[in-house]
């Protein structure tokens, strides 16, 4: 089996597992655990607790050291943020994902298949260009520093893009490599191979 | 307070203190002073020294640097102003005698005959060292308070016997210890001259100036000698230069400095040196630009407006208008406008109050180069005095285009009689922020969701049931992430002698997690205010909101020149119904419906429940 299927294994089961709550009460707790670490991740956070309203969950967070902020409202099927950048005119960027975006995840026991199981390396891999470096990612600012701001655009699971927002407001480099390490110890090669539900409270530490 | 290696830390500009904060933000540009305390310090001479400066100026981060960074300790350390029970003759001898004691004790030095445990029935003990604890810390109850005050009414009386007595411990310190003692007296700048608390205090002072002491003071005590401890050699802590002051707010950003390097200049020219000034307005600027999205001059004006509302805080009822007017025009002031006995005079008064700003100390001691406070100035005329940076230009133009001061103050002093200019201080209006319930979140919300800031917060409103609800609403919402408990102190509802012992009993969390949401008392009286202005660096652990009746405002600023530097200040709006609609509270309570609940989502539900509860009911009516 390829190293790009496996690794599409994986990049799947961590979206499934930890990024993808589907009841109102795992999504609400997983806003609420969300909230509770920006103010100690984020410097100089912007931050909005998550509301609900019928189904839809709608916040605001981001970070007055960046002149960023970005309003989002998640709803069963769909999901819209909007940004805001001190700088330019209001929204300065708005963007939408649908539901049949989420519709090719592939299965959970697809990995048994593998006749090379994946390494820790790959699962890092994977995470790297999930959390830290989306493949496919928009810069807002030029300066060196503030370039590391990548703002993933091709990751159409809302929760997962939400992480990945508040992995990129923080620049200051040790911080965010703490926070890698502790994704690793969580997204490990022992978790992989039982393919198990990662609580929000675990993801974020709590 | 939790510093951040890499990242921002912005405070309201309080001193530095732990080795790890001055090795991440402390700005070594005096070296002079430190070499001149150090000099000091090791020098085998009886003499004390005044370290003056004016507030905010980095009186006590220099002390720190000294402490803590050269290592120069103190063999013995006073804070009068944080750790006396009571600011009274009776209250700061007994606590000299209590930390005396303590030091005998610890050094097994004899207690001399004089003073003792067994005067005091109330102490309840004989025991020297329950005795000196008890008159070295703050009262945990009323009924602690009650025995402390008959105490210290003794301790008064026999002032003269608690006087030798203390000399005689210090005497026999130094024996034991066979050099002289190092005494440190920080805090003593709290102590405007000329008020009842400083008389009180001024005769320890002037024992302690009889041994090697250093007292840390505010500037205007340089210029007195009327006690035997203001007559000592002086050592005067100047303020920064533009680029010390734009080194220092560099290393406040950490690696978000970008963002806010082009404003930078503009905020150390309008901060004249000052490092709290300096800090006030990045802040407010940082929120201004990330949290309210102005543009750039928009959010300057903004900032030195807010600032200069709420940190200098303009009384117009007593400005010295001539004296301020001839600085302007002159660039100094005579140092006998400043020296007096007794109360301040009105120059020495502006001096106090960061209203003049005084620079490098003069050869002759008579001219001190002096300015307005740029805050205080007209847009045009500050601004016309400064290189054109491409910050500076966008300012001028924004001031052209709109034909008013960027900082809300409509009036052009440059062609203008000093009555003209005054009377027009006097009549533009308080730019502080009125703000709705919401908006009052927004505003607050950095502050009272950072696990890393404890901030203190004031806030004027007129209604009390719109106060208790949009406290209910505040403390729902940091409730709901996570920040618990909740500490209410209705100091109205305490008699006038318990108000202090119950605010120091209920400040027990230094932690930070907990708020602690402080009701003032209608109309109060002026020495509660005054003591807790002296005491501002105790509330400096601690996460605060403060309620003050809307007319009582005015009196807190005026009486607070000290305490309102830790503060930000908002006037919360009479309207509550158009910004709290009952949907969006429903939405927080479904929202929490949702979740399992620990002890503060719990505290977030009650709360929430209430606002609920008011708003329909409000409707309703």
């Amino acid at each position: 089996m390829s190293a790009e299927r496996r690794r599409t294994h994986i990049w799947h089961a961590i979206i499934r597992n930890a990024f993808a709550p589907s009841e109102a009460g795992t999504r609400a707790t997983w806003l609420h655990c969300y909230c509770r670490t920006i103010t100690e991740y984020v410097d100089n956070p912007i931050l909005e607790h998550a509301q609900q309203q019928g189904e839809v969950f709608y916040g605001k967070l981001g970070c007055r050291s960046l002149d960023f902020t970005c309003e989002y409202k998640i709803e069963p099927d769909r999901s819209q943020f909007d940004f805001f950048l001190s700088s330019l005119p209001s929204p300065s960027w708005h963007s939408q994902f649908g539901i049949e975006s989420n519709a090719f995840a592939c299965g959970a026991r697809e990995l048994e298949k593998y006749r090379e199981p994946p390494s820790q390396d790959e699962v890092d891999e994977v995470l790297y260009g999930l959390i830290n470096h989306p493949r496919s990612h928009l810069h807002l600012f030029t300066d060196e520093l503030m370039h590391e701001v990548r703002i993933g655009t091709g990751l159409y699971a809302p929760f997962l893009f939400l992480f990945q927002l508040r992995f990129q407001l923080c620049i200051d480099a040790a911080r965010r490599q703490q926070e890698m390490d502790r994704l690793k110890r969580i997204f490990s090669l022992n978790w992989l191979t039982q393919d198990h539900a990662i609580s929000p409270q675990a993801l974020f530490g709590l | 307070m939790k510093r951040q290696p890499n990242g921002v830390n912005l405070d309201e500009g309080l001193a530095l203190q732990t080795p790890e904060e001055l090795s991440l933000l402390y700005v070594d540009v005096r070296r002079d002073q430190i070499s001149r305390l150090i000099e000091w310090y090791n020098s085998e001479e009886r003499e004390a020294l005044l370290l003056g400066g004016q507030i905010g100026v980095g009186k006590s981060t220099l002390l720190s640097a000294l402490t803590v960074r050269e290592g120069y300790k103190p063999d013995l350390l006073f804070a009068f102003d944080r750790e006396t029970p009571a600011f009274s003759p009776g209250g700061f001898w007994g606590y000299i005698l209590g930390r005396l004691v303590e030091c005998a004790l610890r050094d097994g030095v004899a207690i001399p005959d004089g003073f003792s445990p067994s005067d005091c029935p109330e102490f309840q003990t004989g025991d020297w060292s329950a005795v000196a604890l008890f008159l070295t810390s703050s009262p945990k109850s009323v009924a602690e308070n009650d025995r402390l005050s008959v105490v210290h009414s003794r301790i008064a009386e026999h002032a003269k016997l608690v006087e030798m007595q203390c000399t005689e411990i210090l005497k026999a310190l130094e024996e034991k210890s066979g050099r002289l003692l190092r005494i440190f007296c920080d805090g003593v700048d709290k102590f405007a001259p000329g008020t009842p608390d400083m008389q009180s205090l001024a005769p320890v002072l002037d024992l302690l100036a009889e041994f090697k002491t250093l007292f840390e003071v505010n500037v205007v005590h340089l210029f007195r000698d009327e006690w035997k401890w203001q007559r000592v050699p002086r050592l005067y802590v100047s303020p920064f230069e533009d680029r010390g002051i734009v080194e220092l707010l560099l290393k406040r950003l950490g690696v978000y400095e970008a963002g806010r390097r082009d404003v930078l200049p503009a905020i150390a020219r309008f901060s004249c040196g000052n490092p709290r000034q300096a800090l006030r307005l990045l802040m407010t600027y940082d929120y201004a630009r990330g949290e309210k999205r102005m543009l750039k001059e928009d959010a300057f004006g903004y900032a030195c407006r807010r600032v200069r509302d709420d940190y200098l805080y303009l009384s117009f009822d007593a400005l010295p208008q001539d004296i301020l007017a001839a600085v302007d025009r002159d660039g100094f002031i005579r140092s006998g406008l400043v020296t007096g006995v007794g109360p301040l005079t009105p120059a020495a008064d502006a001096v106090y109050k960061n209203w003049l700003v005084l620079g490098t100390k003069p050869d002759d001691d008579d001219k001190w180069p002096a300015r307005l406070n740029p805050l205080l100035k007209s847009a045009r005329l500050v601004t016309d005095t400064l290189p054109d940076s491409p910050e500076m230009v966008a300012i001028k133009k924004w001031a052209d285009r709109h034909g008013v001061s960027p900082y809300g103050l409509d009036f052009d002093a440059s062609c203008k009689s000093s009555a003209e200019v005054w009377s027009e201080i006097s009549s533009s209006s308080s730019s502080m922020d009125v703000l709705n319930i919401v908006e009052l979140l927004d505003t607050v919300a950095a502050a009272l969701f950072s696990v890393d800031r404890r901030d203190r917060v004031l806030i004027a409103y007129r209604d009390p049931s719109v106060m208790e609800t949009a406290r209910d609403y505040l403390i729902g919402k940091a409730s709901e992430m996570g920040f618990s408990p909740v500490v209410n102190i209705d100091l109205g509802s305490k008699s006038e002698g318990d108000r202090l012992a119950e605010l120091f009993a209920a400040l027990t969390d230094a932690e930070g997690h907990a708020i602690h949401s402080i009701l003032l008392p209608h109309a109060p009286d002026k020495p509660f205010l005054r003591q807790l202005d002296g005491r501002r660096d105790v509330f400096v652990p601690y996460e605060m909101l403060w309620w003050v009746r809307m007319e009582d405002l005015h009196l807190c600023l005026q009486e607070w020149p000290q305490l309102r530097q830790l503060m930000s200040v908002y006037i919360l709006e009479d309207e509550l119904l158009g910004s709290l609609k009952p949907n969006d509270i429903q939405a927080d309570l479904k929202y929490l419906a949702l979740l399992d609940k620990d002890e503060p989502l719990r505290e977030a539900e009650r709360r929430f429940q209430q606002v609920l509860n008011f708003v329909r009911e409000r409707r309703g009516a």
